[in-house]
């Protein structure tokens, strides 16, 4: 390993502090820590010059070192609970399975008691990990390429492995906090194996004191059987000086069902990814999210759809409320292989800019490479049309509530695709509870 | 009746698979192969060029030296050694002929075979616009006639031919080669050339600066509608040569220009390298239209030969109220790399680029356009139609940016793709940044392919599978045909249903 000259503080901190931190971390044998953190050497933090991260230059964004977090930190209780009632989720019957800086807090946690499912815990199952576990973890990410995953699995310090064989009749939500402290890295990982036939509801929530500074790095692996179905709502809450960085991979069984939305309003920096693989045929895909970003924060959603097989659907709809300084990321690419035929796929990203000074950048893209197929993509990015604001007004809306109307009436139209009724109705009530903190002042 | 149409019709993609894949033989005169200083000093020489352009070619090829080639283009190609080309290449019979019967009879013939003899094309008066009638009668300046079309025709590397040029004059419009407007009106040369695309811009304009060979230069004065149409032919004629063109464009305040460049390329077996410069300014209210019609060799059915066309066009709209309209029909060349673009710098500036590209056999096309919004209430246009059929490749690649101070900048883009054959690919890879919240962008992508139902009601009424699938794409392209001036749409029509012969059954 020859150390890169011009290394920032943040790459040299996560290279430089591995030696240390094995020890402490969960080891098993067919877990290829070291190799990972070779790869991240070799990668180093992903920059505006690699093209996938064109709008998201990591070296610049990370902007410190952030030690990795290996061993449990003294929880108050009080404040962890505090946090994780903010979840939207408070209110709809469910289990929970709570993890504190990178640790599984079983105390904290309500486990599904249901036969049809089964969440361990990563670091207390490694060793002596259950086949479905050992053959999946690592089965649907590359490594290769990909930076951040391969930091997440030499520093993965728990997380939690979901086994699902039949169906489910109670959600999980899996909450992740951040107590507030010393900048570090906290890596961890979810996998979801779902058997054939069966189906599962995942929430997930990532909340954090105000100020929270810290990497999360998150990367959860879902394996859909035949005719699964599996729905996944996710809220991202960091603190303002958090940096969220996320992947989830999907693989995905013939006739399965798979839909997954994520509400981001935390973190200053964060940045989704989502992978997508067809294994099987008539399968459809739904995913969609809204981004809420003010102040300064930049909110990259990035998704790679590969439909490698026939017969199959994706859908994706990401509305982006930028206010003030913020900058709102997409990128979506739709793969259609040779032979894909019969593929329809559908996307659009759509950016409502609230103040002068905020950005947005969008790169959908098609690659296709069969010819029976129907693909398309839409994005566009304006302010308020002030034609609607008019109308609502003349009928007698104060402004700010007119303004708020037209926000949440574009925010609920990707909030539509969560199948879920109580979690539609909870994800509204949060984005007007976003629009009322963030008062749109350079329109008002 | 019918029968012998059909005949024809078979004879003319049988035997003429490429209708212009000849080759004329005339003596040239060719610079040694490779690249070096002295090469580009010989170039200059040649063209007796003045210290200045010497310096200016010699500052881009040390630049050159120092940049990589690009490889992020969706393009697949053998890596081109630059030593092994002939970079000039001259007709012998460069004494600028004062009219047609001077010109050696061999290139006449040349221009007859691609369909655009010369002595037709003096008197090609029927070629103007119905709904147009001519501007100049009223104006009080005197009239040409709005339907002409003034050619300055580039064989290889040197104008040999320019038409028109005195009623051009009395308009006081400068239609030149590049060579002579170098000698002839250095100031406009030296205050315009690079300023839209510099030296430095990339590996292929860098190349080009260095040893551009020859091409159009046009200046419109103010006020001034240029009463005809200007055309440039281009055809690559001499083996292993890469021809650089340098077009540039001026057209000064209110003024109004609608320019056509076509071009056609023997067939051959060595690829061959063209990488062009076209670099378009307009004043304050003026207006440029720049048509392209791309047909050169793409290669045989196994993708061997063919052009390689690395182009780098773009659009200056540095006056307010002033407009750059795009229109490009490409359907040749074994690989297209080509992104004509707009900088919207003026208040109120528009830019338009409308866009064609098919591809089939093994042809790679990757172009697209970039929008760049700088001033104030700028709008822009894009539709781009992109057809690939065979085991062709073909990439949307575009950019629309608006910067922090365009307010209300506007854009819509709609690319379309239709496949034809289950081994082709078409992709689209657009870029959308909007840097301020008073900008309005939509984009719109599909890709499809010809249904099922279209193709049979075609049929059903009695057009074989080929001529049903070109009526259909002409109807697919009919948004971009129909911005193309009037000489160029029927040919185009007919270019399409050629070149996706082969594309069914």
């Amino acid at each position: 390993m020859t150390a890169s000259p011009n290394r920032t503080p943040a790459e040299e901190a996560f290279v430089s502090g591995f030696a240390a931190a094995e020890a402490a971390l969960p080891s098993a044998e067919w877990l290829k820590r070291k190799q990972a953190l070779a790869a991240f050497n070799e990668l180093g933090l992903p920059h505006r010059r690699i093209e996938a991260w064109k709008y998201t230059d990591l070296r610049n964004l990370v902007d410190g070192a952030y030690p990795a977090q290996t061993d449990a930190t003294l929880v108050d209780v009080e404040q962890v609970q505090e946090l994780a009632a903010r979840s939207i989720f408070a209110g709809i019957d469910r289990a929970t399975a709570v993890f504190v800086d990178g640790r599984f807090r079983s105390e904290l946690s309500a486990l599904p008691e249901e036969s049809a499912i089964e969440v361990l815990s990563l670091s207390d199952n490694l060793a002596d990990a259950p086949k479905w576990l050992s053959e999946n973890l690592g089965s649907v990410v590359p490594q290769a390429d990909d930076a951040v995953a391969a930091l997440n699995l030499a520093y993965m310090s728990d997380g939690a492995a979901i086994y699902v064989s039949g169906k489910c009749e109670q959600p999980l939500e899996l909450v992740f906090v951040h107590s507030s402290g010393e900048p570090r890295t906290v890596s961890q990982r979810v996998l979801i194996v779902v058997d054939d036939e069966a189906s599962c509801e995942i929430y997930e929530t990532h909340v954090s004191p105000a100020n929270g500074r810290y990497v999360s790095n998150v990367v959860t692996e879902v394996v859909l059987g035949d005719k699964a179905t599996f729905d996944h709502v996710k809220t991202q809450n960091d603190g303002s000086e958090a940096v969220h960085l996320a992947n989830l991979h999907a693989k995905l069984g013939a006739e399965a069902k798979f839909n997954s939305f994520s509400a981001t309003s935390g973190a200053r920096v964060s940045r989704q990814q989502a992978f997508v693989e067809y294994a099987g045929e008539h399968t459809d895909a739904n995913i969609s999210g809204v981004y809420l970003l003010a102040d300064k924060q930049h909110g990259d959603s990035t998704l790679v759809i590969d439909h490698a097989v026939p017969n199959c659907t994706s859908r994706e709809m990401f509305k982006l409320v930028l206010n003030d300084h913020a900058r709102g990321v997409f990128q979506g690419k739709v793969t259609v292989r040779p032979h894909a035929q019969k593929t329809d796929g559908k996307q659009m990203a759509q950016a409502l800019l609230l103040a002068p000074d905020a950005e947005f950048d969008s790169k959908p893209e098609l690659e296709i490479f069969a010819d029976d197929v129907v693909c398309g993509h839409g994005a566009t990015a304006g302010e308020l049309d002030e034609d609607l604001l008019f109308y609502l007004r003349a009928r007698g809306i104060p402004k700010d509530q007119a303004m708020a109307l037209l926000i949440a009436a574009f925010v609920g139209e990707a909030v539509e695709e969560v199948s879920s009724e109580a979690v539609r109705d909870a994800l509204n009530e949060m984005a007007t509870s976003w629009l009322t903190t963030h008062k749109t002042g350079a329109l008002c | 009746m019918a029968d012998l149409e059909t005949v024809e019709r078979v004879k003319e993609i049988d035997v003429d698979k490429y209708k212009y894949g000849f080759k004329t033989e005339i003596e040239s005169e060719l610079a040694p192969k490779g690249l070096s200083e002295d090469i580009v000093r010989y170039i200059s020489a040649k063209k007796d060029e003045p210290e200045w352009m010497l310096e200016w070619r010699l500052a881009a090829y040390r630049r050159w030296l120092t940049m990589e080639e690009p490889d992020w283009a969706r393009v697949d190609y053998p890596k081109i050694d630059f030593q092994d080309l002939h970079f000039y290449a001259a007709p012998k019979t460069t004494e600028g002929p004062k009219s047609l019967d001077e010109v050696d009879p061999v290139l006449l013939e040349t221009y007859a075979k691609l369909g655009i003899p010369l002595k037709e094309q003096e008197l090609l008066a029927g070629v103007r616009k119905h709904d147009e009638p001519s501007q100049l009668d009223d104006a009080g300046v005197p009239s040409y006639g709005s339907g002409k079309v003034a050619i300055d025709a580039v064989f290889d590397s040197v104008s040999v031919v320019t038409t028109f040029k005195e009623e051009l004059a009395k308009a006081g419009v400068i239609f030149c080669s590049i060579s002579e407007a170098v000698k002839e009106h250095p100031e406009l040369v030296k205050k315009y050339l690079g300023s839209v695309v510099p030296q430095s811009d990339n590996y292929y304009a860098t190349l080009n600066s260095a040893v551009f060979s020859d091409g159009s230069f046009v200046y419109i004065p103010k006020g001034t509608r240029c009463p005809m149409e200007l055309s440039t032919y281009f055809r690559i004629n001499e083996e292993n040569t890469g021809q650089f063109e340098r077009t540039l464009i001026i057209a000064d305040e209110g003024s109004y220009v609608s320019y056509l460049e076509g071009c056609t390329a023997p067939m051959r077996d060595e690829n061959q390298l063209h990488a062009a410069v076209v670099e378009l300014v307009t004043l304050d209210d003026a207006e440029i239209k720049y048509s392209t019609v791309q047909n050169w060799y793409p290669g045989d059915a196994d993708g061997k030969g063919g052009i390689y066309n690395f182009v780098t066009k773009r659009g200056d709209c540095r006056g307010k109220n002033s407009k750059i309209s795009w229109t490009q029909v490409e359907t040749g060349s074994a690989i297209t790399w080509k992104y004509p673009s707009c900088i919207l710098r003026g208040d109120n500036s528009q830019g338009e680029f409308y866009s064609i590209a098919i591809s089939n056999g093994r042809q790679q096309v990757d172009s697209g356009t970039k929008m760049i919004h700088l001033g104030k209430n700028t709008s822009s246009r894009i539709i781009s139609k992109g057809i690939s059929a065979g085991k062709s490749s073909n990439t949307y690649r575009g950019l629309v940016s608006a910067h922090r101070k365009a307010s209300n900048a506007r854009n819509f883009t709609q690319c379309d793709s239709l496949l034809i054959g289950d081994q082709c690919g078409a992709h689209t890879v657009p870029y959308i940044e909007a840097k301020n919240s008073t900008a309005t962008f939509e984009h719109e992508a599909t890709t499809s392919k010809i249904s099922d139902d279209q193709m049979f009601y075609a049929q059903q009424r009695g057009l074989n599978e080929e001529e049903a699938v070109a009526l259909i794409v002409n109807g697919f392209v009919r948004d971009v045909l129909q911005q193309l001036p009037m000489e160029f749409m029927a040919e185009t029509q007919k270019l399409i249903g050629i070149s996706l012969e082969g594309s069914v059954g």
